[in-house]
């Protein structure tokens, strides 16, 4: 599912920047390090008496650029379309655990578990709790407002999932070398806006002259200041 | 001078001290065996109690953090951290913070705990609550101090800290750390302790007075991070015992103080009274016994000498000696004695009966020197002790009587021969020379202890009893028995002997002279005694000894006769 929305958001850019324009941006992003801490386990107790220390759980590997989405800011972006998306519980995870979608989209929340789930959230842009509802029901959500959305199921403590709600057309997610493009941007001054799932939001200004392509190497974190949204 | 004590006070003292000296030296080293016993015994059990601690630590710990992770298993509190990472905007970071907060006083609500902190992936502190209100921990002032693995310092208060990490999903949010406040109290159940770090003292239950001392006690005496050691703080002994070394490691030890001489006391209390009442018990028993020993062995001895006591102050050596003690020794002592205080009296015996015989030569030899009065001496003696003998006078006084007579007239030793044999009438000059012999005699004879008892007779056998004679003038009440014997037959010998100025007067003329002296001169008794006596011998003109003298020494000293 989470390939499903890729394709449906790399359709809509297609479908906005259908008239041809040359000015691009070529993008790359370079992690300077781990951002994501990866889960840590208690360790079996042979030592008596000893605190264990902390060491991460090796059976899950995060995959970074999966949790990252660059979108730009500035200029005359075009309106994003809203967007219908879908974030479904399955074997106690959410799946996607990472949305990026435009203001106004709708996220639907189907239960495909055969227990029941409460999903929530208490971010400020949208704060919501579905409540509980079996498997084959679904809930929904609109997205008004942009900015980062967590949620989480009330009913276990383990599920988590990010939507990142962008304010306009111009967002992307990166590949699996961390490498974007955006096509058919306009002459101007932006912002490249890198946003990772645990370590928050990064900006870089590029600036687009007509008819070039512009080449943008963000590391992240990058000692940028960073403001709030 | 050597002091002197008594026999039976010396065998005392030298059974009764060295037994009480053993007695107390077992005593000093019994309790010091049971001082070592116990300390080791202590040793033991506070190892003992320090591994099974150690053990209860382990699984408490253990329990305790898997209960700790199962209560981060909190999707609202997961969701409370999202929204703090979440929220860059300063001033709403503290909206989120206060958010965070609550869910943590909530959780101490049902746990006890007097800090819960949260800190993110890279140990960063977010949020924390303190004490018993629950107040929200300023992070970003007070920096978590980790002092040791278990041990944090948060806001100047020691904490025993636990940590667990919290997950979500594939990530890891960040740790939760729950912490009681270090009682250092808490563990001195039976002692004082102390946590010491790098040698210094950050807490302890000693008092302010004692912990200076304990601090330096320990810089210089536990340099061993594991082993115990011994430590005096304030007078007082303790072992000192690192404590939960699995919990307190590193720079950081918690060492418990048990104090030495309260356990020793605690123990040897009872022993000490036990012991004490066998000591004190033991001490009178060996003074009974010493005292008893000591007067039974030195009872035979102190018998002899009593014995020897009594006949030294009756003034004579005593030659019959009990010998039957129980003490082989003391009775040959008694036996040995007896001989020599026999052989010792009959040396004087004998040196007495030498000086009588040779006091008596000389008498002899005085009588000798005037032919006329040959033989004198001896008769009158013979007569006086048939006198004596027939006024029924003691074995004694006849004795004195019999020798004080032959010694009567030795004073004529002074006396010049031209006077003593002058034929012819003396002149008063003369007269009163002769007169003097009676002095010389007892001057002569008092140099001799011995003679003291002849002295009478020598010096007093020609008084009167009306006054008349000399040398004193004495009456008859002053002149004793014996020598008013000796006056009598002395005049009679001599006016029954022929003088170089006279003949001898026959036997009536010479009664008619005593008679007539009778009373003023002569004592009627011993006159009429005389008469008896010479009646009885049949032979009024020769005097003859009846008794032999050495016959009549025998019977005075009542002695066997020597060689018999």
């Amino acid at each position: 599912m989470r390939f499903a929305a890729f394709i449906v958001g790399l359709l809509g850019l297609g479908v906005l920047h259908a008239t041809p324009v040359v000015e691009s941006i070529q993008g790359q992003l370079v992690l300077t390090r781990v951002l994501t801490r990866q889960r840590v386990v208690l360790p079996e107790y042979s030592v008596r008496g000893v605190t264990p220390p902390r060491r991460p759980d090796t059976r899950i590997a995060v995959r970074e650029w999966d949790r990252v989405a660059v979108y730009l800011e500035g200029g005359n972006p075009p309106k994003a379309a809203p967007i219908n998306a879908t974030m479904t519980q399955s074997a106690q995870r959410f799946d996607p655990e990472m949305l990026v979608v435009p203001v106004g989209s709708v996220v639907s929340f189907p239960n495909s578990d055969p227990v029941f789930h409460n999903v929530f959230s208490l971010s400020r842009i949208r704060e919501f709790d579905l409540g509980y509802y079996p498997a084959g029901q679904t809930r929904t959500v609109k997205f008004t407002a942009p900015g980062v959305v967590q949620v989480y199921c009330h009913l276990h403590s383990d599920m988590s999932a990010s939507i990142l709600v962008v304010p306009n057309g111009w967002y992307v997610r990166p590949d699996e070398n961390g490498a974007f493009a955006f096509s058919a941007i306009p002459p101007g001054n932006y912002q490249v806006v890198v946003w990772h799932r645990s370590a928050g939001f990064f900006r870089k200004p590029i600036q687009i002259s007509s008819g070039t392509t512009a080449k943008v190497s963000v590391e992240i974190p990058v000692e940028v200041s960073e403001t709030g949204i | 001078m050597n002091r002197q004590f008594s026999f039976a006070t010396r065998a005392f003292l030298l059974a009764f001290i060295p037994m009480a000296l053993t007695l107390a030296a077992s005593f000093i080293f019994v309790s010091k065996a049971v001082e070592g016993r116990i300390k080791v015994r202590m040793r033991d059990s506070l190892q003992k109690t320090e591994e099974e601690m150690s053990r209860r630590d382990a699984d408490y710990s253990r329990h305790n953090l898997r209960a700790l992770a199962a209560l981060t298993e909190n999707s609202s509190l997961k969701a409370g951290i999202g929204l703090l990472r979440e929220t860059r905007d300063p001033a709403l970071q503290g909206q989120a913070q206060e958010t965070l907060a609550s869910q943590l006083r909530q959780m101490a609500e049902s746990m006890d705990y007097d800090l819960l902190l949260i800190e993110d992936s890279t140990e960063k502190p977010l949020v924390g609550v303190i004490g018993e209100q629950r107040v929200r921990l300023i992070v970003s002032a007070h920096p978590v101090e980790v002092v040791a693995p278990s041990l944090i310092r948060v806001h100047g208060d020691l904490y025993e800290s636990m940590s667990v990490p919290i997950n979500l999903g594939d990530e890891n949010l960040g740790i939760l750390t729950v912490g009681r406040q270090f009682n250092v109290r808490a563990w001195s159940e039976f002692g004082d302790t102390a946590l010491i770090q790098n040698g210094r003292i950050l807490l302890t239950s000693f008092p302010v007075a004692r912990a200076h001392d304990a601090e330096l006690q320990v810089q210089s005496k536990c340099k061993s991070a594991s082993g115990e050691c011994e430590v005096e703080i304030g007078g007082e002994a303790f072992l000192a015992m690192p404590v939960r070394q699995e919990t307190f490691k590193g720079s950081v030890r918690l060492i418990s103080f048990q104090s030495i001489d309260a356990a020793t006391s605690e123990f040897t209390r009872s022993l000490t009274s036990v012991f004490s009442l066998i000591g004190g018990a033991g001490i009178v028993f060996v003074f009974l016994f010493c005292t008893l020993g000591a007067r039974s062995v030195a009872k035979p001895l102190v018998n002899l000498v009593a014995q020897l006591k009594e006949k030294g102050s009756a003034g004579e050596f005593a030659t019959e000696l009990k010998s039957n003690y129980q003490t082989a020794e003391v009775n040959e002592l008694a036996l040995e004695f007896t001989r020599a205080a026999g052989a010792i009296r009959e040396s004087e015996r004998q040196l007495d009966e030498a000086t009588l015989q040779f006091i008596e030569s000389m008498a002899q030899a005085q009588d000798a020197r005037d032919p006329y009065t040959a033989g004198h001496s001896e008769r009158v003696s013979a007569n006086s002790t048939a006198v004596a003998m027939a006024m029924g006078l003691g074995p004694a006084e006849v004795e004195i009587i019999r020798i004080g007579a032959k010694l009567h007239d030795i004073g004529k030793i002074g006396i010049p021969d031209a006077v003593l044999r002058k034929p012819g009438k003396l002149t008063r000059d003369e007269y009163t020379l002769i007169q003097r012999h009676p002095r010389i005699g007892k001057e002569i004879l008092e140099k001799v202890d011995r003679f003291k008892d002849f002295l009478p007779i020598v010096e007093l056998h020609h008084e009167n009893p009306n006054g008349s004679g000399y040398p004193n003038g004495l009456t008859k009440d002053e002149i004793p028995l014996g020598v008013r014997i000796v006056h009598v037959t002395d005049v009679y010998d001599a006016i029954t002997s022929d003088r170089s100025y006279r003949k001898a007067m026959s036997q009536t003329q010479a009664w008619d002279l005593l008679r007539k002296g009778t009373g003023p001169l002569f004592d009627p008794d011993v006159v009429e005694a005389l008469w008896a006596v010479l009646e009885k011998q049949q032979f009024p003109d020769t005097v003859t000894r009846i008794i032999t003298p050495h016959e009549m020494d025998l019977a005075f000293y009542s002695l066997p006769t020597r060689g018999n």
